[in-house]
């Protein structure tokens, strides 16, 4: 997908274009999609949550600043921010972690481009220098929704400690990726 | 212990971006990007630094009842309050100048007849701005004054000018903001062909001759929408 091609329906947001908010629709709500569907886990839920990315798109579509990080990646944080505020309200049972460990999931959506791959590349090495267990919880943090709670019941370690962790493993990335 | 990230913003920053909070922080974070552009600016960073892990994302197919269920939310009941208070679609209504291209997308269908025609009135060499949509099944010109102020002791007037006729007084234009005005039976005629609409700068008051007697500041040919 062309990064110019989002920019330029996002400014037609802005001036109240329906067509164009149409055209954003129809061009990103699978990959939203797949955000909302991953984070909640059921199709129901992930269209609520879908539902409300869009609502907020055409809503806050002025405070999008085109900039070196594309159109998707802000569309994608609103889905995340939705599916996560979701999910977090909702008392739910814990998941099953066991199928994170696997998610260094390159299958990219269409919108793939040269730099996403070279900066996948590039976090998914910078992921392997943190200890597996940590990036794992950090994957299950960023991909998958998982609170601190969750992520400390299930590495067995007390909430405080979890939360050290990822914020090392945050620093740690941060050092990695700028090298 | 203390971690090098304990309170600090950066590290709340980055908290918030992996999606690790509880629903009272993040409400808090989400409040701050809005009022605090350093911290919106650690957000972005942090967002720059973790987008490549959205790769993990497979597209997937939502129901087609959600985009209904969308446009109903946005949309459905309250189209024409919206766009009539949509500021921000004024401002680029105005400041680009593209009245046609949008115009045909962005007002509502659900009267399907009376016509309306939009005019975008805008000054290149000032921030005059102004757009008007005449209803012809209601007769009300509504104004929106985007931008742009007379001089004191002037006022700009509004014309209308329908093929040959000479240009016909609207009134004077109120100050910044949104006015509608109920147009008369002997200038109803006026819009039913091929129209402009000018403003002109007058005295105070407006035109002394019931003609324009100072500068035409912006004039534009509506478009039936």
């Amino acid at each position: 997908m062309n990064v110019q091609d989002l920019d330029a329906l996002l400014a037609q947001l802005v001036l109240g274009n329906r067509n164009a908010f149409n055209a954003l629709y129809s061009r990103t709500s699978p990959k939203l999609f797949g955000v909302t569907l991953r984070i909640l886990g059921n199709r129901s839920d992930a269209e609520e949550a879908l539902q409300e990315t869009f609502v907020k798109v055409w809503r806050n579509a002025e405070r999008y600043q085109p900039g070196p990080h594309s159109a998707i990646s802000w569309l994608v944080s609103i889905a995340r921010n939705s599916a996560i505020d979701r999910l977090r309200s909702r008392k739910a049972p814990m998941r099953d972690l066991d199928s994170v460990a696997e998610t260094a999931d390159p299958a990219m959506g269409p919108e793939a481009s040269a730099v996403n791959r070279d900066e996948g590349r590039r976090i998914d090495f910078c992921l392997g220098e943190l200890e597996q267990d940590r990036a794992t919880a950090v994957r299950a943090a960023y991909v998958d929704g998982y609170s601190y709670e969750e992520l400390s019941a299930r590495f067995n370690v007390p909430l405080n400690t979890m939360r050290t962790w990822l914020r090392r493993s945050l620093l740690s990335l941060r050092e990695c990726l700028s090298r | 212990m203390i971690d090098e990230l304990d309170h600090s913003d950066d590290g709340l920053a980055g908290e918030f971006v992996l999606g690790t909070l509880s629903v009272p922080e993040r409400n808090a974070c989400e409040r701050r990007v809005l009022v605090d552009p350093a911290f919106a600016d650690l957000v972005a960073a942090w967002r720059a630094q973790l987008e490549p892990l959205d790769a993990a994302y497979a597209p997937a197919n939502p129901q087609r009842s959600v985009k209904s269920a969308i446009d109903a939310r946005l949309f459905g009941t309250e189209a024409t309050g919206g766009f009539w208070s949509n500021l921000w679609l004024w401002r680029g209504l105005a400041a680009a100048g593209i009245v046609a291209a949008v115009a045909l997308t962005v007002l509502p269908t659900s009267q399907p007849d009376t016509a309306q025609l939009l005019a975008s009135l805008i000054n290149q060499n000032t921030d005059l701005r102004l757009v008007a949509v005449y209803d012809r099944g209601t007769s009300v010109l509504k104004l929106n004054h985007v931008s742009g102020n007379p001089d004191p002791d002037h006022d700009y007037e509004l014309w209308v000018i329908a093929g040959d006729n000479p240009p016909a007084s609207l009134g004077v234009v109120s100050a910044v903001g949104q006015s509608e005005f109920l147009v008369p039976d002997d200038l109803r005629p006026h819009f039913t062909g091929t129209y402009t609409l000018a403003i002109s700068d007058e005295p105070a008051g407006g035109s002394p001759t019931g003609a324009p007697t100072g500068d035409v500041l912006a004039a534009e040919q509506a478009v039936e929408i």
